[in-house]
């Protein structure tokens, strides 16, 4: 690669880029035991701070970070308040134009490995020419909803909304409830992160080596793809009857199946590209649902919403809505007075110490 | 202050108000004042002890019958006490924070009556005392949030709106955000319903409801597996009651996994709440 000259790249345990050898030279790289990057060894060290990198010590200087909306590094200065670097970015982070040198960072990941034009998380790799992951999201199956065609192909980078949204950790949904996705809009629920929210550390761009992700444990990719389409929707329908109790596919799941079948025709259609994994998610939820279906026919759950649709068999809504109201009578208070409640307190508390202050001045 | 007052103060803080109560009784009984009685009629009130609570209530009135304070605190008693006759109780509520307004109009006050017309069933004088009490503060957040509840059965946007306008106010308002919440869940709006219930976690990290809203959510849009996480997270808090276990169960069923959801019923703690 790169004009004819071979790289030869060395990883750790934790998938961190930790040798960079090429013409018989070799830089190192070092990382905490969190997978934080501190630097390239005996070359230049960078200072974290909030859970970001802060600034570069660069043969004898200090390179500051200026960020963007999106985190992507567009200025960079040195401790004179000189300016080091300027960069703007394409929206997929492709370099449109750059004064100085020293590197890229694009959108929060951690740094870009200009030799290949690749932007490197732990996770996988993106590619700012392309605008897309080389690999799938690695969570694999779970980042697929059904009724988000955007998590359907696991390659789109920020669901394909690269001017708002980043993801410099390469992961989807994790499915924690408390991870940073839950501090953003809609579309966090497919992993990826709102600009200027994402507490994840992160790195200046340097060309160079390897930032770190929030969960440098995370396994690599591990998707085959298999065949076509036209390939995969019969498997959906092979695969169906089996997994359904008493052989049946009844009422919306089939009408589930039919829509799917269509969309994924319809969009996919002479595509090479479609993994097997989507069919098997849509084959896997088909049937969770499916068998709720089922379950619900047979006499279902207690308290489950007698509603003909597959969101209702599984809804409580009301009956949560309900007990609430219970619980609010219980003990607290009723719903709405909260805040009016404290108040009622804050003026006592308020009265009291008035009075306090009253009765130390008379003694 | 004296050192009893700080433990009641404590208490109250560590949330053991059965002490606090106690302890504020003690002082009030030792030094009669108003604000004391009402101190200990509110950890009463708290502790849920309604009788005790009626009883500070009637020694405060009976020192200083005029105080808007002591008032107030007989409404928001009669409001949110469950025995007795549940209509009596509301009237009762209704006449003391219609007094205590005479004497003093608040904010908080104007929301407690506001409220206490939305259970009387009475949505116009509801929203007549919510609307003064914007007047007299505009950026109430909980007034824009009771306005919000009010418009919820005839108009789902103007509601949305108004939740919106109490989390522009205050971004870490649990309540409005779980209110809203369960509000977009209804109108089927499942992922900005999910954002919701998460933010309510960070605000809350142990608030019982939010978890089994949150994974009601989850288990509707098919995302069984973080769901059940949500479940587990939601049975393990010190406040999980018989009530959480069965929703637990419930959802198990509907997802094929009987046996689960047995190990779960059998799990359930004996006494509710």
């Amino acid at each position: 690669m790169d004009g004819g000259s071979t790289w030869n790249f060395t990883y750790n345990a934790l998938g961190h880029r930790v040798q960079w050898a090429y013409s018989g030279a070799a830089d190192q790289h070092l990382f905490d035991p969190e997978g934080t990057w501190l630097g390239n060894a005996g070359s230049y060290s960078l200072v974290t701070f909030g859970g970001r990198y802060f600034a570069l010590y660069l043969g004898g200087n200090t390179l500051f970070n200026h960020v963007n909306a999106l985190n992507s590094a567009s200025m960079r200065t040195l401790q004179s308040g000189a300016e080091a670097e300027d960069i703007l970015f394409y929206p997929w982070g492709d370099v449109w134009a750059v004064q100085g040198s020293g590197g890229y960072n694009f959108a929060n990941i951690p740094y870009r490995d200009v030799t290949t034009t690749t932007d490197i998380t732990t996770a996988r790799f993106s590619s700012p020419n392309f605008g897309r992951w080389f690999s799938p999201d690695p969570i694999g199956k779970k980042a697929v909803k059904l009724d988000d065609p955007q998590t359907w192909n696991m390659y789109a980078y920020v669901r394909n909304n690269p001017t708002t949204l980043t993801d410099p950790t390469g992961l989807q949904n994790d499915a924690s409830p408390d991870k940073t996705c839950s501090e953003t809009d809609a579309s966090c629920s497919q992993g990826v992160v709102p600009s200027a929210e994402s507490p994840s550390k992160v790195g200046p761009g340097q060309n160079l080596p390897q930032g770190t992700t929030s969960n440098a444990a995370v396994a690599p990719a591990a998707v085959t793809l298999v065949g076509t389409v036209e390939k995969a929707v019969p498997s959906i329908l092979a695969e169906l009857p089996l997994a359904i109790a008493g052989g049946a596919v009844v009422g919306a799941a089939a009408a589930l199946i039919t829509n799917l079948t269509d969309t994924l025709v319809e969009n996919y259609e002479g595509s090479e590209q479609l993994s097997a994994i989507e069919s098997v998610v849509a084959v896997e939820n088909v049937q969770k649902l499916s068998l709720a279906e089922s379950n619900e026919t047979a006499g279902g759950g207690p308290g489950a919403k007698k509603d003909n649709t597959l969101q209702g068999k599984i809804d409580r809504l009301k009956g949560l809505g309900d007990y609430n109201k219970g619980q609010s009578k219980k003990g607290g208070y009723r719903v709405g007075t909260g805040k009016s409640e404290q108040a009622v307190d804050h003026a006592l508390d308020k009265i009291k110490s008035l009075a306090d202050v009253e009765k130390a001045a008379e003694e | 202050m004296s050192t009893s007052e700080e433990q009641a103060e404590r208490a109250e803080q560590d949330r053991n108000f059965e002490e606090a109560f106690n302890l504020w009784r003690r002082l009030a009984l030792q030094s009669p004042d108003e604000i004391t009685f009402c101190r200990a009629g509110r950890a009463a009130q708290k502790a849920g002890r309604w009788m005790d609570a009626e009883e500070m209530f009637e020694e405060a009135l009976r020192i200083h019958p005029m105080s808007p304070e002591v008032i107030v605190c007989v409404g928001s008693l009669f409001l949110n006490r469950p025995d007795g006759e549940p209509a009596a109780n509301l009237l009762r509520a209704k006449q003391s924070f219609l007094r205590a307004l005479k004497l003093d109009r608040t904010s908080a006050s104007l929301i407690l009556l506001g409220c206490t017309y939305r259970e009387l069933k009475d949505p116009a004088s509801a929203k007549e005392a919510f609307n003064e009490a914007l007047l007299l503060e505009p950026s109430n957040e909980e007034a824009y949030l009771n306005l919000a509840l009010l418009s919820e059965d005839h108009d789902r946007s103007e509601a949305r709106g108004l939740y919106e306008k109490a989390i522009e106010i205050d971004p870490n308002y649990a309540e409005a955000h779980q209110l809203m919440g369960v509000l977009l869940h209804k109108e089927g709006l499942l992922v900005e319903a999910e954002y919701h219930f998460r933010r309510c976690l960070e605000i809350n990290p142990e608030d019982y409801m939010s978890h089994l809203y949150l994974a009601n959510t989850l288990a509707v849009q098919g995302r069984f597996e973080e769901a059940e996480e949500v479940y587990r997270a939601a049975i393990a808090l010190p406040q999980a009651d018989a009530a959480g276990f069965e929703f637990f169960a419930q959802f198990l069923e509907d997802i094929s996994r009987k046996e689960d959801a047995n190990k779960i019923r059998a799990a359930k703690p004996t006494q509710a709440g």
